[in-house]
């Protein structure tokens, strides 16, 4: 761990990541996003004990993304970097922390990310900084700057692919038999999607490669070849599916994997194009190697805790009963990526609790189609919209509102069951970290 | 070499997995369904020809609109109100069709043409105004189908009343409207025969803003708003509402809710199993999910939900159905919709892998 190596492939990181964030961000922005998903919408589905964010009125939240841009930008240059690390991070989870229907494992990816690096030198070595105080200079880093970032891309790949050996996934090709085939008009290789043949074998890939890609980046003979699955890999999920920027961002970061060498050379070859003198030798021994090693002596024991966590986490399903694909407890934070194809329809009916009235409600006139399509398979958003139904029509006048859904959920093309005992009134149900009893068991559920 | 050697050991266990005993859907061609076909089909059999029939008896409804202007006499409005009637009756077999040229710049054609109930008073305003301007104003309740219905049918007023006091300022605004149905509809037809068919027929994926996710949520929407529009909130049985109110419903004036609710519910039927208008078969959604893994089951229950429903339809009381709103028979159609929409949303768009927002999904 204390062990020093070439800063290079953390200076490649910090310059990739950089430019990975900027883009996704333009592009957020450019779609509309800011607007349709955090601006737009009557109500926001929070994330467990975060119900206390929210976002900003008018056009605070165009301000934030500002910021986000700049500290993108300010990330890859190197300038000012520890602040605008923190900065990012921190604009990005609030932003991230807003509505819990928009989660994405990515985005998780990229808060994980951005917080360990405040925690490394990233920028003492080819930076706007180091440009402005060449003292900074660090041509070498402890090992575990770099490990911390191969290892957390380790748990990505690896808890991904074994989330993939489930009897659906490997025996009867679900979702992929569901979603290939709905594929065919991509160009020259989409009729290949027609095939059953292609949905077992693209299954049986994608879990061999997800759980052992990892092994193949780690070693130098197999480096390439590894990386060049990498690249095919997430470019055909990339076309295939409605993904965003992840395929690129995996492309990106997966690089620190490469040997220190091949950064060195690449960093030099970007110098020369931008002509920077920042290479130029200037003395190396400073106070920086103290302070590091202090840092180091911190550090160390909070990140031992950290990836314990990490690796403890997503097993936290087993806690509790039930099918994790039909209850979702314990789904999130666990790297469960393109694993399921599932989707309800959720009816809401409210009840006069004095004049004993019941009505249904039109989701559409409080969710945008997003969140209405999120909220109606996820028992948990489920009792949030619950509430805030609620709040509302008791804020409108009735008395002791009630609220019940009938909840029909289909799972893999299954027919769809009930997901949620219809007759309780949810306004009585809170969210906890206990199991939810009023979820129907996916066994027990019967067919209409 | 590793990556290489697991590969092919896999692609052998696959092929293993596959060729021995694989109970449900045999054969190794899962999906040879052409979605352009449909498309065409769809098109050609159902879209364009309701349009046109459409666009005929919107046309019928000018010319019998220009008579009763230039003649206002009780036979002419007769006349006008058959014409009315006829065009109604088509704009159900099109409602689900709003996007592509009917997608106007407010949004579906029959979000901005087909509103109902429409503000009397705001009405009255603008036609002793004379300045409502169907370009530029973004009023949606003061326009369309039912503000004519309401012009020439009045509110519980005999035909010779309605004749008696359709004043100059009053035919300019039935004419101002009518011709605003005119044109729209006219334009509708033309695109899709000169530029959008080409367009809708190439335009063969399932992503967002494709040409069968642009049909498929519109069809969704279309049949949930007969079920919330039509139905439920006249009925009352919406959240927070303190009882029925009939005169929510579509066609107040005329009376023929019952009849449009038939005709509603009958364009539905045509576009999920693939009809059209007159009857002959297409190629819809049920030949679709044919072909997809999950597929067979859902077409099962569909249809059952289906016969459900056209009981509880033909169920309905006969005559004006605001004044029996509260017939028990509308809240059983309400339950046997209801029942129904998982079926025609959840499921069917996720065993076709219909793609319903441009957000992005949780990607690897």
């Amino acid at each position: 761990m204390g062990q020093s190596v070439s800063i290079a492939p953390l200076v490649t990181f910090r310059i990739l990541f950089g430019l990975a964030m900027l883009f996704s961000t333009v592009r957020y922005m450019w779609m509309g996003w800011v607007d349709t998903q955090l601006i737009n919408p009557i109500l926001h589905f929070s994330y467990y004990g975060f119900d206390w964010v929210k976002p900003l009125p008018g056009y605070g939240m165009y301000g934030v993304f500002g910021i986000i841009v700049v500290s993108c930008i300010a990330i890859t240059l190197g300038w000012y970097y520890r602040l605008f690390s923190v900065v990012f991070f921190l604009a990005f989870s609030y932003v991230e922390l807003i509505d819990i229907t928009y989660y994405l494992n990515h985005y998780y990816f990229v808060s994980i990310v951005s917080f360990l690096l405040i925690l490394v030198p990233a920028n003492r070595y080819f930076s706007l900084d180091v440009k402005r105080n060449p003292a900074l200079l660090q041509r070498e880093v402890s090992r575990w700057c770099i490990n911390v970032f191969k290892l957390q891309i380790a748990i990505v790949y690896c808890y991904a692919g074994l989330a993939k050996i489930n009897y659906d996934w490997l025996f009867k090709a679900l979702p992929l038999a569901i979603w290939l085939p709905a594929k065919t008009s991509i160009p020259v290789i989409g009729f290949i999607f027609k095939y059953k043949f292609t949905a077992f074998l693209f299954s049986w890939l994608g879990m061999l490669f997800d759980t052992f890609i990892i092994f193949g980046l780690l070693f130098r003979k197999t480096r390439w070849l590894a990386y060049t699955a990498v690249v095919v890999f997430h470019t055909l999920t990339g076309i295939l599916f409605q993904i965003g920027v992840f395929p690129l961002v995996m492309i990106l970061v997966v690089t620190i994997f490469f040997s220190a060498s091949f950064h060195e050379k690449l960093l030099h070859r970007l110098a020369r194009l931008l002509a920077t003198k920042n290479d130029k030798e200037i003395a190396v021994e400073n106070m920086a190697t103290e302070k590091r090693q202090t840092m180091g002596r911190l550090v160390i024991p909070f990140l031992l805790v950290f990836f314990l966590f990490q690796l403890a986490f997503p097993w936290r399903y087993l806690l509790y009963p039930g099918n994790i694909f039909w209850t979702e407890e314990g789904y999130r934070f666990s790297w469960r990526v393109m694993l399921m194809e599932k989707a309800g329809t959720a009816t809401f009916y409210v009840k006069d609790g004095m004049n004993g009235r019941e009505g249904s409600v039109i989701n559409h006139q409080f969710l945008n189609s997003h969140q209405e399509k999120q909220m109606a398979m996820q028992p948990d958003l489920i009792l949030q919209f619950a509430h805030y139904l609620a709040d509302n029509y008791r804020s409108k006048g009735m008395k002791n509102p009630q609220v019940r859904a009938e909840v029909w959920v289909t799972l893999n093309a299954r027919p769809a069951k009930l997901l949620i005992d219809p007759k309780i009134d949810l306004t009585s149900e809170k969210d906890t970290w206990t199991a939810k009893d009023w979820i129907v068991s996916f066994d027990k559920s019967a067919v209409r | 070499m590793k990556v290489k050697y697991y590969s092919l050991w896999f692609v052998a266990l696959a092929w293993s997995v596959i060729s021995c005993g694989d109970d449900d859907t045999t054969g190794t061609e899962m999906s040879g369904f052409d979605r352009s076909a449909m498309l065409e089909s769809m098109a050609t059999n159902l879209i364009i020809p309701n349009f046109e029939t459409l666009q005929a008896s919107v046309n019928q409804l000018e010319v019998a609109a220009n008579n009763f202007v230039a003649t206002t006499t009780e036979e002419n409005l007769t006349a006008l109100q058959e014409a009315w009637v006829q065009a109604v009756t088509d704009h159900q077999h099109c409602s689900a069709f709003g996007f592509g040229p009917a997608s106007l710049s407010l949004g579906p054609y029959a979000s901005v043409l087909g509103v109902f109930p429409i503000d009397e008073t705001d009405v009255e305003s603008n036609i002793v105004s004379g300045d409502f301007d169907p370009a530029s104003s973004f009023d949606r309740d003061v326009r369309g189908f039912y503000a004519v219905e309401y012009l020439i049918y009045g509110n519980q007023s005999t035909a010779a009343e309605i004749v008696a006091g359709f004043d100059q300022n009053r035919k300019d605004y039935l004419s101002l409207l009518v011709n605003e149905l005119k044109t729209t509809f006219d334009n509708i037809v033309t695109e899709w025969n000169t530029t959008y068919l080409q367009e809708f027929v190439a335009s063969e994926g399932t992503s967002a803003g494709s040409s069968v996710s642009l049909m498929y949520n519109e069809f969704v929407q279309d049949y949930e708003n007969l079920k919330n529009f039509k139905i439920e909130l006249p009925a009352g049985l919406t959240a927070g509402q303190g009882g029925a109110d009939g005169a929510l419903v579509e066609a107040f004036y005329s009376g023929i809710s019952r009849d449009l609710i038939v005709e509603h519910f009958e364009s539905s039927k045509n576009i999920w199993s693939g009809l059209s208008r007159s009857g002959q078969d297409i190629i819809g959604f049920e030949e679709y999910l044919e072909s997809v893994v999950g597929g067979p089951e859902l077409i099962t229950n569909t249809q059952s939900a289906i016969v459900v429903i056209d009981n509880a339809v033909a169920a309905l009381p006969q005559g004006r159905l605001s004044d029996q709103i509260t017939d028990d028979a509308v809240a059983v159609l309400r339950d046997e919709l209801q029942n129904n929409t998982a079926n025609f949303k959840s499921s069917m768009s996720s065993l076709l892998g219909i793609s319903i927002t441009f957000n992005s999904g949780d990607g690897d």
